[in-house]
């Protein structure tokens, strides 16, 4: 079983909502690994092997229920003093074009792959950065390499979200959209009776279906603050309350959101 | 000004009849009266009274019903000031009670009374930075000399404020009308204001005035279809009558299709003023090329055909990364991107984030505490400190109060909620406890928890901190709303600001303020007690003049002047809104947006 999540913007819910289906897979006794292709950001995690990843990945490998392991996010870009720093692997590497990159990406994937009954992915940003389509090896640019099918959350807190996600969709090249199996609209406030025509409007112009709306949840990912190398531990206490609040906003997800049809339609 | 006779007036008009066309007096001292750019040529109407209703109404004061003109522009207009010197000429009229001279207003109103057009603001969604591109555009309309006006049809907000007809608008749209350069804005800048309650309903004010609290469900299948319509419809209507432009700022996103079709506030607003629209979107979070298509392709056929052009805002780092992807948009829309604007460093006033938050470290600064009170209402107040050697923080934690050097209990919406949030996490104590040692100023709601009783039928509870020995009376709902102007009491140095409360203070304190009023006495207003360091006023906008402001921060004994420190709010605002525009108009292409406001005239 394969998934990725992207999203309409960035802070769109992606990392917590991967580390929750992560979760409802491990609960149903299927061995998940979560990935990333590409982590921009300031803090990052050090795997027991040293390595480098970033702290959402780590997380997530909790929420698995395994130990955090490098080719879950296999390049990330790292601001330091201003700078980004890259790091493949892991480990600092120089400047490399997007097709090496992209390859190896695709090759820890491919591995993670091989490795566990479901992989759940984390795109990056927004889907639908047209100008750096080019560039792009964490969104769609990658799940067209192994065919990876796709939900789309949307974050509604700033309203627009039925824009963001008819014009993600609609920015996404005709021949990748069939990967587009469905969206979710995150952090919503309020009675979602008053959403359905807009919900049903968007399912019929672009075909994906809504798979949920999920409640705002009161959650912050122990992931914000670092020691000065930018390096981020957690002590099993901060592991185990995150696992623990995790648990009961899976809660919420399972009443809010149809985890079980995104199960089956990504599993086809 | 204040005491001048019909004889006088006539006089004038017989000086200005002799005189012909003068133009713009920007020398003038009590100018501009109306907007800057205006035609002073007939500084006394000669029409007056017309009453055209079209451009004024008889108001009630003390002395009778007396014709308001106040928001006519009409006279003031260059081209119909040229029309009207000249046809007094060619008709060899020269004295002020010609009874030919009403006929000219006939035939220039025939000539010249245009309806203005509209130009909306809209955004993909909220926080897109809608209001400050309106801002913007309304400077950038008002330096080309036109008389130009902003618009919120309807504004979710806390911060309201005062217009000069007594009615109480949007904060926002206030500033709005400061970039315009117009000196009397009035209850149509904002005809609906609506204001989130404890209760969970909102207090809906329409033209200034309460007039009710509704739930979401009244709001939109009662309210909206009947009342709000009517009143969004009646201010298009006067504003489009009295300015050349009307910039108007749509409100959250105009794509939201699920309820779309009770939207009062973006696309039908729109087609009421027939306005042309520009999409605002904000790069910040990512995705803003699939908003904005998303945005307009979502909008009904015809509403898109008024969208004209996009912005992107708030783009960090370098613009030309998005060349293709503007293109892409472009040809897929066929709407031109009117460019990209920066980030913008500015210190413009809060909305209602409180997004000002942005006093970095605060070594050596004065740490001002604001108490984050429930509903906290028109935290605007504090706009002017950002700009001296100030650290701002808005906290619900009493610890913070300990290195406070000010301490503000600001205004709220909810009294008896902000009394009871500060008795259970002993916010009170605290406050209390720092009685003496730091200047305490409370403002409005504030002001009424800093005195001791509460009475009367209105009364949310039974009284507040007893910081002063006063009570607070409320008898019915009366709310007193007015701009005022007047000293500070201590010092004689001048103040102005407004007020919006209910309620009445009684009290043995010394006064803070000293009001003055056209032609009445001057009246004592809040309380001050120098040596318990305490501050008490209805009074909003008290920081705005220099007197008090300095005052205040003079008492924490780490007072360093900062370049503003001897100057008024409303100055620092303007210089501000003179950098907006300034960034604005050269981040997007003013050919296009020139053409746009040709097409639209």
């Amino acid at each position: 079983m394969r998934l990725l999540f992207v999203g309409t913007t960035s802070n769109a819910g992606k990392t917590l909502m991967t580390a929750l289906f992560c979760r409802y897979l491990r609960r149903k006794m299927i061995m998940v690994a979560p990935f990333k292709a590409l982590n921009l950001s300031s803090t990052s995690f050090r795997t027991a092997d040293g390595d480098e990843i970033g702290t959402g990945q780590a997380l997530q490998a909790w929420a698995s229920d395994i130990e955090p392991d490098v080719r879950m996010n296999p390049v990330l870009l790292k601001a330091e003093d201003g700078k980004l720093k890259l790091l493949l692997n892991g480990r600092e590497t120089g400047r490399m074009p997007r097709k090496e990159l992209l390859a190896h990406a695709v090759a820890s994937y491919d591995e993670l792959c091989d490795m566990y009954e479901a992989v759940v992915a984390e795109g990056s940003g927004s889907a639908a950065e047209i100008n750096l389509r080019d560039h792009d090896i964490a969104n769609v640019g990658f799940a067209a390499e192994r065919q990876i099918p796709m939900v789309l959350i949307g974050n509604i807190e700033r309203g627009g979200v039925f824009a963001g996600l008819y014009g993600t969709w609609r920015l996404i090249e005709e021949k990748n959209r069939h990967l587009l199996k469905g969206f979710i609209i995150n952090k919503y406030y309020g009675d979602k009776d008053i959403l359905r025509s807009g919900i049903e409007r968007i399912e019929s112009l672009t075909g994906m279906r809504c798979f949920g709306v999920m409640p705002h949840v009161n959650v912050r990912l122990p992931e914000e603050d670092s020691s000065e190398d930018g390096i981020r531990t957690y002590s099993d206490d901060e592991i185990n309350s995150f696992i623990g609040s995790l648990d009961s906003i899976l809660d919420t997800a399972n009443e809010n959101i149809d985890m079980h049809s995104i199960f089956r339609v990504t599993s086809e | 000004m204040d005491d001048i006779s019909i004889m006088d007036c006539l006089k004038m008009v017989k000086c200005e009849i002799d005189k012909g066309w003068t133009g713009p007096n920007p020398d003038c001292k009590f100018g501009p009266c109306h907007y800057e750019g205006q035609d002073c040529t007939y500084c006394f109407c000669p029409f007056h009274p017309c009453g055209d209703e079209d451009l004024g109404e008889y108001i009630d004061t003390p002395n009778g019903k007396y014709w308001s003109c106040v928001y006519c522009h009409f006279i003031h207009r260059i081209p119909v000031c040229r029309f009207i010197a000249s046809r007094i000429t060619e008709l060899r009229i020269r004295e002020p009670d010609d009874p030919r001279l009403r006929g000219l207003l006939t035939e220039a109103k025939e000539r010249f009374m245009v309806p203005g057009k509209a130009i909306m603001v809209l955004g993909a969604t909220s926080d897109a930075g809608k209001s400050l591109i309106t801002a913007a555009l309304c400077r950038i309309i008002s330096r080309k000399g036109y008389s130009v006006t902003p618009m919120k049809t309807q504004n979710m907000s806390l911060n309201s404020m005062i217009a000069s007809d007594g009615s109480e608008v949007a904060s926002i749209q206030m500033v709005q009308a400061k970039a315009a350069r117009i000196r009397h804005p009035d209850r149509n800048v904002n005809p609906i204001l609506i204001k989130p309650m404890g209760s969970g309903k909102t207090q809906t004010i329409v033209h200034g005035k309460i007039f009710g609290e509704f739930g979401v469900n009244e709001y939109y299948e009662d309210f909206i279809p009947s009342k709000g319509t009517e009143a969004v419809r009646e201010s298009i209507r006067l504003q489009k009558d009295r300015y050349e432009y009307v910039v108007m700022e749509g409100a959250g996103s105009p794509a939201e299709i699920n309820i779309y079709h009770r939207d009062i506030a973006n696309m039908r607003a729109a087609e009421m003023a027939d306005a042309d629209c520009i999409l605002v979107v904000n790069m910040k979070w990512g995705g803003a090329f699939a908003y904005a298509l998303g945005t307009v392709e979502l909008l009904a056929d015809d509403d898109r055909k008024r969208v004209k052009g996009i912005i992107f805002n708030n783009m960090h780092g370098d613009a030309s990364s998005l060349d293709s992807g503007i293109k892409e948009i472009e040809s897929i829309l066929g709407i031109p991107v009117l460019g990209v604007v920066p980030h913008l460093d500015l210190p413009m006033p809060a909305e209602d984030s409180m997004t000002m938050n942005r006093s970095e470290g605060k070594e050596g600064k004065i740490n001002v505490i604001v108490l984050k009170l429930p509903k906290i209402a028109n935290f605007t107040d504090l706009d002017p400190l950002y700009h001296e050697n100030v650290h701002i923080k808005y906290t619900e934690d009493p610890r913070d109060l300990y290195d406070a050097d000010v301490i503000i209990i600001p205004g709220t919406k909810d009294i008896k909620a902000s009394v009871e949030w500060m008795r259970s996490s002993g916010m009170d104590v605290s406050v209390i406890a720092m009685k003496g040692k730091v200047p305490i100023v409370g403002i409005c709601g504030g002001y009424q928890i800093m005195c001791a009783s509460f009475s009367g039928t209105g009364a949310p509870c039974a009284g507040g901190l007893g910081l002063f020995d006063a009570t607070v009376k409320w008898t019915g709902n009366e709310e007193t709303k007015r701009q005022v102007k007047g000293k500070l009491a201590l010092t004689g140095e001048d103040m102005k600001g407004y007020e919006a409360y209910s309620g009445c203070t009684e009290t043995n304190a010394q006064p803070l303020f000293t009001l003055s009023f056209f032609k009445s006495p001057s009246v004592n207003e809040g309380s001050a007690d120098v040596g318990e360091k305490l501050f008490g006023t209805y009074v909003h906008g008290l920081f705005d003049e220099p007197g008090f402001r300095r005052h205040i921060l003079k008492m924490t004994g780490k007072y360093v002047p900062s370049g503003y420190s001897d100057v008024s709010y409303d100055k620092i605002l303007d210089e501000t809104l003179d950098k907006l525009a300034d960034a604005v108009g050269s981040s997007i292409d003013m050919n296009a947006f020139n053409k746009m406001l040709e097409v639209c005239r």
